[in-house]
């Protein structure tokens, strides 16, 4: 079980945050809850990428070639990239956020008015 | 309806349990763990490699030159990636500088003296403004360093222009040279259309064997084009292809853009402050 | 120089075994274990704050926690990117749109 652990993890963190997404009605806690989402899916990821008994993917100054293993290196490239789209897309809905705000008065999704019909 | 949305988050979370349980043990990465074992200094090819990451492992240092071999995934075989994620980036610029538009009043620039909630001005001592001034030139040769070392240790672009960003970030906290900074704006949007260009332009460059090839490696030793053996080594900076190349450009449109979106999310602040104290 | 940098990225295999060469088939070393329980405990205190300045603080915390976590699963560039924008570069903009909001949440 112990090997598992961190895959574990990983499912409770996506468990916590789809609740609190469900459960509570500050906007701002709900795009708080997104980001630990897409933390804890980072997360997986460099785990799958993870072997016992290597090192980075970096040559420099690195042991030498015989006995040379080395963790994979796609996974972490793909992270790289998901971490700073993770941080434009939080600017973004904290932005609609704002707007919220500054047409409603409050931010609880409860209590948003929605667009009158025209008819 | 609660207990049916907790039950259908219950059953969600069973259902990842059980999945997770039936992948590999984590240590154990697919793939084969001695792919260095004995084989000469030979670019294995793409026939007799068992996963892609092995290929990757095996012949990443002599085909790019590169010493970090995520840098090379990112910024040479997966580089149609970056180029995608380099757009996103420029996409949510342009829509929070829109969404902001109506409470930025292009053209007007906020008092320098900045009310607090109680109706008194709020003074930034000396120690912060002159602290934070003499922290900032350390803040950009750590965050140039970053990018230009991107294929010899962990760094890169993306990294490198994050650091520089937290430098605007701090510049904007301590208020030092409010009306000056929310003026530079354009030229961070030149730079950041400059670096987008630039990272396009070296695309074109070596369209002779495909978008985005790697022209420069294992050729010029002048122009980033030294030859490196395979195995550990002590580093050195004129290697790597067009990789410092497009680490740069990508290092420039990320420091432009981060700084886009902290100076309007701040001038919206402090306009929004302004208008409450009077009205 | 060159040799004593040369052990530093080898000694996280050796502190965690015994004998140097002894192959040490523990799963999973105990500070990773550790370091998962602070990070979930973190997320679950940060999620039920009322107080939104806090929770983006134990926001902040998290982030390190996945720092150090992807430090020591052998993947440093993922750590530096996390630890400029996940910890310094999202909880700037957070607490700007906090103070053109409420602080507390009703």
């Amino acid at each position: 079980m112990a090997d598992f652990f961190l895959y574990i993890t990983v499912v409770f963190l996506i468990f916590m945050s789809v609740s609190a997404i469900c459960y509570k009605t500050n906007l701002i806690k709900i795009v708080i809850a997104l980001n630990i989402a897409a933390s804890a899916v980072n997360l997986f990821f460099i785990t799958l990428a993870y072997r016992s008994d290597s090192t980075a993917p970096i040559f420099t100054l690195a042991p030498a070639l015989k006995d040379l293993k080395m963790v994979l290196p796609s996974p972490q490239a793909l992270i790289l990239t998901n971490i700073v789209i993770g941080f434009a897309t939080s600017a973004l809905m904290l932005t609609v956020a704002v707007l919220t705000y500054r047409n409603n008065g409050t931010l609880d999704i409860r209590k948003l008015k929605g667009v009158e019909d025209n008819e | 309806m609660k207990l049916a949305s907790f039950l259908s988050i219950v059953l969600m979370t069973g259902f990842l349990l059980v999945a997770v349980m039936r992948l590999h043990p984590v240590g154990q990465a697919t793939g084969d763990p001695d792919v260095f074992s004995d084989r000469g200094n030979v670019i294995i090819d793409v026939q007799n490699v068992a996963t892609m990451d092995d290929y990757f492992l095996r012949n990443g240092q002599m085909e790019t030159g590169s010493n970090n071999i995520v840098t090379s995934v990112v910024f040479d075989y997966r580089a149609f990636d970056t180029l995608g994620e380099a757009a996103v980036l420029f996409i949510v610029v342009t829509s929070i500088t829109m969404l902001l538009y109506g409470l930025i009043k292009p053209g007007e620039t906020p008092d320098d003296v900045i009310i607090a909630a109680d109706g008194f001005p709020l003074k930034i001592s000396r120690i912060v403004t002159i602290g934070a001034l003499l922290l900032f030139p350390v803040i950009a040769a750590f965050g140039a360093y970053i990018i230009i070392h991107g294929h010899l240790s962990p760094g890169g672009g993306f990294q490198g222009g994050a650091i520089l960003g937290t430098g605007t970030a701090l510049l904007l906290a301590s208020s030092y040279m409010t009306k000056k900074l929310y003026k530079t704006y354009k030229t961070f949007a030149f730079f950041e259309s400059f670096g987008l260009t630039l990272f396009i332009g070296l695309g074109f460059a070596g369209v002779g064997g495909s978008f985005l090839y790697n022209f420069l490696a294992n050729g010029d030793p002048l122009l980033f084009g030294r030859v490196i053996e395979m195995g550990p080594n002590g580093g050195f900076l004129n290697s790597g292809g067009i990789l410092p190349l497009l680490s740069l450009a990508v290092g420039i449109e990320v420091f432009s853009g981060i700084s886009i979106i902290l100076i309007m999310l701040n001038k919206a602040l402090y306009l929004n402050k302004s208008q409450k104290s009077e009205g | 120089m060159l040799k004593s940098l040369e052990t530093v990225r080898g000694s996280t295999r050796r502190v965690i075994g015994n004998k140097e060469g002894q192959v040490n088939n523990m799963s999973l070393s105990t500070i990773i274990i550790i370091l998962c329980v602070i990070g979930l405990i973190t997320a679950v205190i940060a999620l039920l704050q009322r107080d939104l300045l806090a929770s983006v603080i134990g926001f902040a915390v998290f982030g390190l926690v996945q720092t150090a976590l992807f430090y020591l699963l052998d993947a440093p560039d993922v750590a530096i990117a996390e630890a400029s924008i996940g910890a310094a570069l999202t909880v700037c903009i957070f607490v700007i749109a906090i103070r053109m909001t409420r602080r507390r949440e009703e």
